[in-house]
């Protein structure tokens, strides 16, 4: 323990050294990470949705138009969940909760905005994306739970656009189902250094009988830590 | 910094000679065909410098960072190497490094047991069979590659296996008060110099050492030391040197040590543990692998 015990000495020395030396000095100490060119927004930080998305309802506050199919399936799983079965919800066992449901898991969530990709790295049973700025999708990706998302900036808005989902997610809590034919296009906009507003395109013929958008607000956590969320270990499979 | 530097002499070692040979074998080999140890044939090695400098063109086709202290990118150990041994100058084989382990008599015994279940075909189940997060240092070992993505006040590290995510905490700060005890700690880095330092402490108990058989407890702290270099092919590497320190598990703390290839050529993909978990363990023993 005397390593650690010096270690631990020699960190507290820098951090006393970084908290007495004029701003230059400890920027110049500091690791480095891009800033975007001018005049494109910087999404980096915490974020998280303060109120909470359990059902997702279209931008004018309507149901979503689900098709016979999809309205049959969901039918299905509202009755289980109303008679308190969530066995049939992914998230039950463990698996990812998918595009687009991640973003409404109650739990904060970084963006990471680099030249390289846009990361959304979730507490929430640690998933991430990694996407990169592609100028396409490929025609026919394998299908997986986070799909295959390429990023691009529409003037101040983040546009990212994902196909090759496969159908054993969830959209929403409420067990709205999709396909994997299911085309996704997230749109964040910085309204303030704290806000996003944030919009999905969901585009699904197999469920739902035309494309439709939802809205959410992110805000900014800048205080809240981000813990190790481990499901498998919560759920005690 | 005197690891650093004994870790160049390993990398001209392994340059001119085999890996597990002494260099008076080696330079003897020069002078008499004398019989010497079961080896890679030269005509092996040749095709593995070949390889070697075929591969960093082709992980050089997206070029690595240039700033010495940028590691933002996709990097990619070579191979898998389930144990964690003790560096040494020269090097040994992993058999012959095991020999230099600090073990404490619990930790000895601790090993053997692990060995010995293996050996009857009942291991015991580590972290990652039951789709936990791997622990450090176990994590530091997967055959997966990892990405390292800088934000201000944060270094994250996305490794493909299993999607663990580690967080080093680079604002200068302590872990805060009431900390909890995780799989993967909670890390706090500086730099000295272009070298990366990753303190990481507030471990649980849960995690083993490496796959293979050595344990740790709830006064594990690991220190790594990360450093960018250029090899002799022209690649482009992370040398990671990870000292081990738990009192209770070793009588001293030790250095082992990882290197992680710049691969400008792949994506980290997918990783679901959680689908169809053949591993998943019964009453602690791993029923399959």
């Amino acid at each position: 323990m005397k390593r650690a015990a010096n270690l631990l000495a020699s960190l507290a020395g820098v951090v006393a050294l970084l908290a007495g030396l004029p701003a230059t000095a400890a920027a110049a100490q500091a690791p480095l990470f891009e800033q975007p060119p001018a005049g494109v927004p910087n999404l980096t930080g915490k974020w998280a949705m303060p109120k909470p998305i359990t059902h997702l309802l279209t931008s004018d506050g309507k149901e979503p138009p689900l098709n016979a199919a999809g309205k049959a399936e969901y039918d299905k799983r509202a009755a289980a969940l109303r008679a308190g079965d969530k066995s049939a919800d992914p998230i039950s066992g463990c698996l990812m909760h998918g595009t687009p449901r991640l973003l409404y898991a109650p739990y904060p969530f970084l963006i990471l905005q680099t030249t390289r990709s846009v990361n959304f790295v979730h507490e929430v049973n640690h998933t991430f994306r990694i996407i990169y700025w592609d100028q396409a999708l490929p025609d026919d990706p394998d299908p997986d739970y986070l799909g295959y998302s390429i990023a691009r900036f529409e003037g101040r808005t983040l546009v990212i656009n994902t196909i090759g989902l496969n159908d054993k997610t969830w959209l929403d809590y409420s067990g709205l189902p999709h396909g994997e034919k299911l085309k996704v296009q997230e749109r964040y906009t910085l309204t303030d250094p704290n806000t996003i507003e944030g919009s999905l395109t969901l585009e699904d013929p197999d469920y739902y009988t035309a494309p439709w958008t939802t809205n959410f607000t992110l805000k900014k956590q800048p205080g809240m830590q981000i813990r190790e969320n481990v499901c498998t270990d919560t759920h005690r499979m | 910094m005197i690891r650093g530097s004994t870790a160049r002499t390993r990398g001209g070692l392994a340059a001119g000679c085999l890996l597990v040979i002494a260099p008076l074998v080696c330079s003897a080999q020069e002078e008499y065909a004398a019989p010497r140890p079961a080896g890679p044939s030269p005509q092996a090695i040749a095709a593995r410098e070949k390889k070697n400098a075929a591969d960093a063109v082709e992980w050089n086709k997206v070029p690595a960072p240039k700033d010495p202290r940028d590691f933002s990118g996709v990097w990619w150990t070579r191979g898998y190497d389930r144990t964690f041994r003790p560096v040494t100058d020269p090097p040994q084989s992993p058999a012959q490094a095991a020999k230099l382990l600090p073990l404490t008599v619990t930790e000895a015994a601790n090993r053997q047991h692990h060995l010995d279940m293996e050996k009857a075909g009942t291991p015991i189940a580590d972290a990652p069979t039951q789709c936990f997060p791997h622990g450090i240092p176990r994590l530091i070992a997967s055959p997966y590659p990892i990405q390292y993505v800088y934000s201000p006040g944060l270094i994250t590290i996305l490794h493909e296996t299993a999607h663990n995510v580690r967080y080093i905490h680079m604002d200068g700060k302590p872990a805060p008060a009431n900390t909890p005890r995780t799989f993967l700690g909670y890390s706090v880095g500086h730099w000295e110099g272009n070298t990366l330092v990753i303190f990481t402490d507030h471990f649980n108990d849960r995690t083993q050492i490496d796959e293979e058989a050595l344990s740790h407890g709830l006064k594990l702290t690991v220190t790594e030391h990360i450093t960018k270099f250029t090899n002799k092919w022209g690649g482009v590497e992370l040398r990671n040197l990870v000292t081990i320190d738990d009192p209770e598990h070793f009588t001293h703390p030790w250095t082992t040590e990882r290197t992680f290839p710049w691969r400008g050529d792949i994506r980290i993909s997918e990783y679901s543990c959680e689908e169809n978990n053949r591993n998943a363990p019964k009453n602690g023993i791993t029923v399959a692998k």
